[in-house]
């Protein structure tokens, strides 16, 4: 499945998510072109977390469209009963779309090593011999090359973060989803992270990122869309966003983020 | 039997005694120990087997294997063991010969329960009354495993389901993000986990398990229990080796026996419990570095 013309890799239409009566997404439209690096803010519960995790189906949305390189996802039900119709279509697009956890989620029974190598070899089903020069190359990338045959429990959370970033980068994915990647970091920490999501951005890899760090959104991102309340109030380039808002919501926001002047 | 044995009467002190612990009933008494393990060997495997059925099927989406599942945990937990035991394998024995009676003797008119008996036609008797004297007794045993293997699966389902339960979602959802069909996230990720949950209450279960074998007695199996008691009663001059009331050295040797049973399990337990914590962020895995280093 080559990306043919522009397409983008992901793109959502009008995308609904409610629980139960309770409306998380209230009809959100995005594209992702391939090199983008969209960042998703807003404050706690504004859906940008469930946003990221309707993306790759952990969550079911309700209505509106995913496409995957220019392929809508097929669904059956509607409303509450919709149920994405084809198990491989969205086992296929999780293989290509790979997620970056807030609590990092490594496997805690498997080495480091051995969570980087998990989904290609189990998954893709590539050759284990291949994907361990691979795998070893990649925490070699994210500095923790030391930690290869060390279980998460004993890495610190900046490690593991890296770790899980070495995991998603071995699935060799068309998109990444980060999922607030350093908020559960300490600030010295965070910084390690921060570190490897730049490069990644400066590599021109397509990203979704969902993040509390405004600096850091400022920095990567080649849009930014501002969430509250399961509608995108504001969106644009970095410097507009940050530089001039519009709307008032957004100013809030944005000072109430921002550490005290 | 030695040579110098022939004529028990005639020896005294060690000989005496050497000649006496080599006796045939003394054999079949150490060969009871072999029975004791074999069931241990046996029924193990076999419980934990039962035990993945039960807590998959508590677990299944299906309904009716749901109901299942849950239905034989909750009845065997429910019911004293003492008495499953002994139903399991009458309840068993019963309903294999009422199967083949129907099956080998269809033209039998007597019903089949008449009064307070149970009446099958020869050709469906299991064993067969004809067969030799080793098959009743592993028969016997079989059943007695089942019974066992039923008991304790039960129990080890109860375990495995908690376990199962117990491994974090976000593990679970991780894998899936990831791509894994539900096959994949089943045998790489929750399985392998479950095992960090299910280990200390099926160590637990074991132990019990093996404390429980003296019920083979109640099953008319003749184990170490049955022959310490009577090669333990006392012995009057009308048997070979006369000795008085010995039940308390051999019970002392049971006890003896099964200490160290359960000593070795518990040294084996604890590399195995040692194997799959190895790196968890458990007290046990000392997976967050100062802990216990």
């Amino acid at each position: 499945m080559k990306n043919k013309s522009n397409d983008p890799v992901i793109a959502l239409r009008e995308l609904r998510k409610s629980y139960d009566s309770l409306e998380v997404l209230r009809g959100v439209d995005l594209a992702a072109h391939e090199g983008d690096v969209i960042s998703l803010i807003g404050s706690s519960g504004s859906g940008k977390s469930t946003l990221l995790r309707c993306i790759n189906m952990l969550e079911v949305s309700q209505a509106g469209d995913i496409s995957f390189c220019g392929a809508p996802v097929r669904w059956r039900g509607e409303g509450a009963d919709r149920q994405p119709a084809d198990r491989q279509q969205v086992i296929d697009m999780r293989t290509q779309l790979s997620m970056v956890f807030q609590q990092f989620n490594l496997w805690s029974h498997m080495t480091v090593l051995k969570n980087v190598m998990e989904a290609p070899v189990t998954v893709l089903g590539r050759p284990r011999a291949e994907v361990a020069d691979e795998a070893m190359a990649l925490l070699g990338k994210v500095g923790i090359a030391d930690k290869a045959d060390a279980y998460p429990a004993q890495l610190s959370g900046g490690q593991q973060q890296r770790a899980a970033i070495a995991r998603a980068l071995a699935m060799r994915p068309k998109a990444l989803l980060f999922d607030e990647p350093t908020s559960a970091l300490d600030p010295e920490l965070e910084l390690e992270v921060v570190k490897v999501i730049r490069e990644l951005a400066a590599e021109g890899r397509t990203m979704i990122l969902v993040t509390h760090d405004m600096r850091l959104a400022r920095d990567v991102s080649s849009h930014v869309m501002f969430l509250n309340q399961g509608v995108v109030e504001e969106q644009g380039a970095p410097e507009d966003v940050f530089g001039s808002p519009k709307t008032e919501r957004l100013r809030q926001f944005l000072h109430a983020t921002s550490p005290a002047a | 039997m030695l040579e110098s044995c022939a004529d028990p009467s005639s020896l005294s002190g060690l000989a005496w005694f050497a000649c006496y612990l080599t006796t045939g009933k003394h054999m079949a008494f150490y060969l009871s120990f072999g029975t004791v393990l074999l069931l241990l060997v046996i029924t193990a495997p076999a419980a934990l087997l039962f035990g993945f059925g039960g807590a998959l099927a508590s677990r299944s989406g299906i309904a009716p294997l749901r109901w299942f599942g849950r239905a034989y945990i909750a009845m065997v937990r429910g019911v004293p063991e003492i008495i499953f035991f002994l139903f399991v394998p009458l309840a068993i024995d019963q309903g294999f010969e009422y199967l083949r009676h129907k099956v080998m003797c269809p033209d039998w008119s007597e019903p089949i329960r008449q009064g307070n008996d149970f009446v099958v036609c020869t050709a469906a008797k299991l064993p067969l009354n004809a067969d030799p004297q080793w098959m009743h007794e592993i028969y016997g045993f079989l059943l007695a495993i089942l019974a066992f293997a039923i008991v304790y699966g039960a129990f080890a389902a109860n375990t495995i389901r908690g376990a199962f339960d117990a491994v974090p979602r976000a593990q679970i959802e991780t894998a899936q993000a990831f791509g894994m069909t539900g096959r994949q996230v089943f045998w790489r990720v929750h399985m392998p986990q479950m095992w960090v949950y299910a280990l200390p209450g099926l160590s637990n279960l074991w132990m019990i398990l093996t404390k429980a074998t003296p019920l083979l007695f109640l099953l008319g199996i003749e184990d170490i229990v049955f022959w310490a008691r009577e090669l333990g009663s006392m012995k009057t001059r009308a048997f070979a080796y006369p000795h008085p009331n010995w039940q308390l050295w051999y019970f002392l040797g049971l006890l003896v026996f099964y200490l160290g049973l359960t000593r070795v399990s518990e040294m084996v337990l604890a590399r195995l419990n040692a194997h799959f914590s190895h790196g968890q962020a458990t007290l046990a895995g000392r997976g967050q570095g100062g802990i216990g280093r």
